[in-house]
């Protein structure tokens, strides 16, 4: 553990060394049509290598002065992207990666005696991709966005015996139905005295962001949304937990100098939560949270008389919601068997500042259970469960869901394996009675055996691998009024081969697979057909690590002309010393269409790579 | 006398006063079913007023009396007048908006339907009339005739994220080549086409899924027309998945809860309208179904064999046999180790050491033993620790575990540098 001076000063070097190597790689950017470097300046990267440097030095004299100890890891990682299409103007296939990505990771362990440790999460990246949610689009951020971008994590937990102090990036789930599960830049702590536990923390989830429209795609903006959490209860770990969870969210109007437009609105919302979990002898168990909360969709509104407001927390306005929400399971856990029933029911207007996307209006249960029989050489896995949609009424129709499922494996002999499953579900509605209220019922049945088959002699042994999948998927349309029902139906067979083969005496791990897809769809055939294979070998007294992977498909789509694609990959990752490591990852994927895209485009195809290079030190 | 000419003169204006207002209700048969949206979305509810009289000075003074009925007649709302705004109409034509026809703040609800809206927003769904009246702002008589229109409210319901189920494994072999999604449709039907936007995003490493949906570009955003299944070609985008560790909080753990390599995924359906805007009913207003995550593994990943077999039935292996697993709280460990798949219980990790024998009967074989500790659950974040490959019989101290939880304890035995057994517990920090 640790490392001296004079190697630190050696490990830097090669740092930079290999960093400046990489920063001066020349990469093609099809959208430029030009050969660039990656536009990071080295001096950013040396400071970032300047506090590995400090780190490394500090655990060197941490080992030989103190009882300081650091473990974890740092590293940096660059990723490019190109994709060249054929012919010029063909945009049927879009870019997957960001052109330039360069993301940094630093999560030491600082240790200082017994009692107090300093776990450290820093990830970030250079550049925002944000697609989905209020960052989508940004491209230039202030500091205060760039902290709170999801895509960026700033987070220190120091810790003195059992007093936690949570700084910067957290993401605290007190509970599922209470915080969340977005990203909060803040303060709080977590103290467990004795089997007390006491929870706070708050921050910000997101700053404002002002509406853009232009340059497109734009940016709809956001409020800056803070939160507010306190946890009290009491917990003997595997005996009990009683815990009461409030949760407070609210957007503040004057953050931003553009609002985002209608239907983007300043919520807030308060919940109250409180879980009562407990452990019982032989496995039994029991957990259970029951939530309330009160939500506000714009603050803009004016008060509403008629509804109870919890003041100081939250005042009722005329688009405040306030429901219920509710999980519950028990059952028992042992080696050897399990059984339990879960349920769940979210009412209508239950919504949480955290869980940005939590469906509401629903009740579920699954009763699952999970088994070891004939001498533990046979496992059973099964689940069966009912979802109801629309519990209030308010959705029109009410929808219902069938899921079930079934794994059952069971390993005859050293040799001989087999796997069986299914999985079923079911949707059905019965429209609204009105014009255009359709009745929708949807069942998907799958079912597939997995035989394996073992045998091996003094030098190597052998897997061979067979896999079945049957898929049938079918969408039924009743017409509002009667009529002739629509069906649309898919039925897919999927059938794998693979071969693996293991040397003892040799370093070289091959691997090997043929694959047959055929989906036959009311309006679509589809076939794809794939041969694979892979190679992985140690070299350089297994300091290097070469794993290749080559596969090439031909698809066909209808009575159209076959398609072509073929992916290499490879992965190369060099041990320089017992610290640090170097990393690299290249993959390519040409892909050539038949004459399904007709006209100008016939025959069109297109050329997409990622390499990602990086090193990373281990502490 | 004097009273009753004035009287007379008086009914005589209110007549003329009748005439000259006419009033057009215009509203949306299938208005948004949160009625506080109403106000914020043009064309759901339009009254036109069209004051012809002319001569009264500074315009006329009204206020409007919005009755909401259900299907059977009973009534859902009325205006409370008392707190209605006295609305002036200039001479000519004034149009008015759901936010000054039906304010929802001056409504009152009657009971079923207080509660329906004080728990959802919404009103249930049904078939409903809406009726508005002008009228005069003290005596609260009739100005002009009241105009009633139908309605029809159900809010629509987001597609629900089937296939692939929540945290299910794919097996790799299979997903480079297809990967078969699947979800519910928007219910009710529209009549019009529904758009389903697609997206996948890949969970890269130290991140949490939620995290990577609203940060990472999309390796999939492929919009479907109408129908509710996508076979989607990955194309070089799931590499080699064994390499990958998944450090979010939702690790994904093997039978005995080791921490096993995978690439790991997070997918929604974004639902758009005929006209590619968001069917925004949830309150982001985005259209987003509840996003699901999906695991890509290497299911011949050789680590994950099961309980007692024989790896690979390797010719080292033949015969090989736990010995002692000893462990105690100081460097030489005493306690015997339950049967593998126990529960350890009343030790200190902390102070944990451990030694445990593996016999490999094989000439040639060099007996190893490798111990791994990761954390499943618990507060403070993941722990993993493996000790690498350490003589058999020999004294091992376990690592400082520093946050409360429960963990796995795992030993692999080898023979030759081949595994040959493994034997795991859990216990509680």
């Amino acid at each position: 553990m640790g490392i001296d001076l004079a190697k630190s000063t050696s490990t830097y070097n090669t740092l930079i060394h290999l960093l400046s190597t990489l920063i001066h790689l020349p990469f093609y950017n099809p959208k430029q049509n030009a050969i660039f470097t990656l536009p990071i300046k080295l001096t950013y990267m040396k400071q970032f290598l300047i506090i590995l440097f400090f780190i490394a030095s500090l655990q060197s004299y941490a080992q030989k002065k103190s009882p300081v100890s650091i473990t974890g890891t740092a590293g940096v990682t660059y990723e490019g992207y190109g994709l060249d299409r054929n012919p010029t103007g063909f945009t049927g296939y879009q870019p997957r990666r960001p052109w330039n990505q360069v993301r940094f990771n630093f999560m030491p362990t600082f240790k200082f005696g017994k009692n107090f440790s300093l776990p450290v999460n820093f990830n970030f990246a250079a550049f925002p991709t944000n697609f989905a949610g209020p960052f989508s689009g940004i491209k230039n951020q202030n500091i205060g966005q760039y902290l709170t971008n999801p895509m960026n994590n700033f987070g220190l937990n120091p810790t003195y015996k059992w007093a936690e102090f949570q700084l910067g990036t957290q993401y605290l789930k007190y509970s599922d139905l209470s915080t969340g599960d977005v990203g909060i830049f803040g303060a709080g702590f977590s103290l467990k005295p004795g089997d007390y536990r006491i929870k706070f923390f708050t921050g910000v989830s997101q700053r404002g962001i002002d509406y853009a429209p232009i340059p497109l795609p734009g940016v709809q903006g956001a409020y800056q949304r803070s939160h507010y959490m306190f946890s009290i209860g009491k917990e003997k770990e595997g005996n009990y937990l009683v815990a009461f969870n409030f949760a407070k969210g609210q957007d503040k109007i004057s953050s931003v100098a553009t609002p985002p437009p209608i239907p983007i609105t300043p919520q807030e919302g308060f919940t109250v939560s409180m879980q009562v979990n407990k452990d019982f002898k032989k496995g039994w168990y029991i957990k259970s949270e029951g939530a309330n909360s009160i939500y506000t969709t714009d603050e803009n509104d004016p008060l509403n008389p008629a509804m109870k407001s919890f003041k100081p927390f939250i005042e009722a306005r005329t688009s405040t919601t306030s429901d219920y929400a509710a999980n519950f399971s028990f059952g028992k856990k042992s080696t050897n068997f399990d059984i339990g029933l879960g349920t769940k029911y979210v009412g209508a207007g239950f919504q949480l500042p955290g869980y940005p996307y939590m469906q509401p209006d629903r009740f579920d249960y699954t009763l699952n259970t999970r088994f070891n029989t004939w001498k533990n050489k046979s496992n059973v896995v099964a689940s069966i469960g009912q979802r109801f949609n629309n519990v209030s009424g308010t959705l029109g129709p009410q929808a219902k869901q069938l899921i079930g499922m079934l794994n059952w494996f069971t390993q005859f002999n050293d040799k001989f394996s087999l796997n069986v499953s299914f999985n079923n579900f079911g949707f059905n509605t019965p429209g609204v009675l009105a014009p255009g209220g359709t009745s929708i019922k949807n069942v998907s049945t799958d079912a597939g055996i997995n035989p394996t088959y073992t045998w091996s002699n003094s030098k190597m042994s052998n897997t061979l691998s067979l896999s079945y999948n049957y898929s049938n998927y079918k969408e039924t349309l009743i017409p509002f009024g009667g009529g002739p029902a629509t069906n649309s139906l898919n039925n897919t067979h999927t059938a794998l081969l693979s071969y693996i083969p293991v040397y003892f005496n040799r370093k070289i791990s091959p691997d090997f697979s043929a694959l047959y897809f055929y989906n036959d769809a009311s309006l679509a055939k589809i076939i794809f057909a794939t041969l694979s294979a892979g190679l992985a070998v140690p070299v350089a007294k297994d300091k290097i690590k070469l794993r290749g992977q080559l596969q090439y498909t031909l698809s066909t789509f209808n009575s159209f002309t076959p398609e072509n694609n073929v992916i290499a990959s490879c992965n190369v990752d060099y041990k320089i010393n017992k610290k640090l490591t170097w990393t690299n990852f290249l993959t390519t994927n040409y892909y050539k269409y038949g004459d399904q895209l007709g006209g100008t485009y016939f025959g069109a195809q297109y050329l997409e790579s990622t390499v990602r290079t990086g090193l990373q030190y281990k502490f | 006398m004097k009273y009753k000419i004035l009287l007379a003169f008086f009914l005589l204006f209110t007549v003329i006063a009748n005439a000259q207002l006419t009033t057009n209700l215009i509203v949306n048969a299938r208005p948004p079913a949160t009625l506080i949206k109403w106000a914020a979305i043009k064309g759901t509810v339009t009254l036109i007023v069209n004051n012809i009289g002319g001569g009264t000075q500074g315009g006329m003074r009204v206020k409007i009396k919005t009755t909401v009925k259900s299907s059977d007649g009973t009534e859902v709302s009325t205006t409370n007048l008392n707190l209605a705004q006295i609305i002036t109409l200039p001479d000519g034509q004034t149009v008015l908006d759901a936010g000054v026809v039906y304010p929802l703040e001056i409504q009152q609800f009657t009971g079923k339907y207080q509660n329906s809206l004080n728990r959802t927003g919404k009103l249930p769904a049904d078939n409903y009339q809406i009726c508005v009246e002008l009228v005069e702002p003290t005596t609260f008589a009739p100005l002009a005739p009241q105009q009633c229109k139908s309605f029809y409210v159900a809010s629509a319901q987001l597609p629900i994220c089937m296939m692939p189920a929540n945290e299910q494994e794919l097996d790799i072999v299979k997903a480079r080549t297809a990967i078969t999604f699947r979800w519910t449709p928007l219910v009710p039907k529209p009549q019009g086409a529904t758009y389903y936007r697609l997206q996948v995003f890949e969970v890269l490493q130290n991140q949490a899924p939620m995290q990577a949906l609203r940060s990472n570009q999309p390796v999939l955003d492929q919009i479907i027309i109408e129908r509710t299944q996508f076979i989607w070609q990955p194309q070089g985008i799931l590499g080699f998945v064994e390499d990958e560790k998944i450090d979010s909080a939702a690790q994904r753990k093997g039978w005995d809860g080791s921490i096993k390599g995978g690439k790991q995924f997070i997918w929604s359906i974004q639902t758009l309208d005929a006209l590619q805007n968001p069917v925004a009913v949830d309150a982001n207003y985005e259209g987003r179904s509840e996003p699901k995550v999906f695991y890509v593994i290497n299911k011949n990943d050789k680590i994950t064999f099961p309980p007692n077999a024989k790896a690979a039935a390797a010719s080292c292996c033949n015969n090989s046999t736990w010995g002692a697993k000893l462990y105690g709280s100081t460097s030489t460990p005493s306690s015997t180790l339950p049967k593998c798949g126990k529960y350890i219980s009343g030790i200190i990790p902390s102070t944990l050491f451990l030694n445990v024998i593996y016999n490999c009967v094989t000439t040639g074989c060099a007996a190893q033993v490798e111990y791994t500790i990761n954390k499943i659950s618990g507060p403070g974040g993941p722990f993993s620790w493996t000790s690498g490959l350490v003589g058999s019989g020999t004294t091992q101290a376990m690592p400082t575990l520093s946050s409360h939880g429960a963990y796995t304890l795992c030993i692999i035995g080898y023979c030759g540098g081949v595994p040959c057994n493994k034997c795991c517990y859990q216990f509680q920090k």
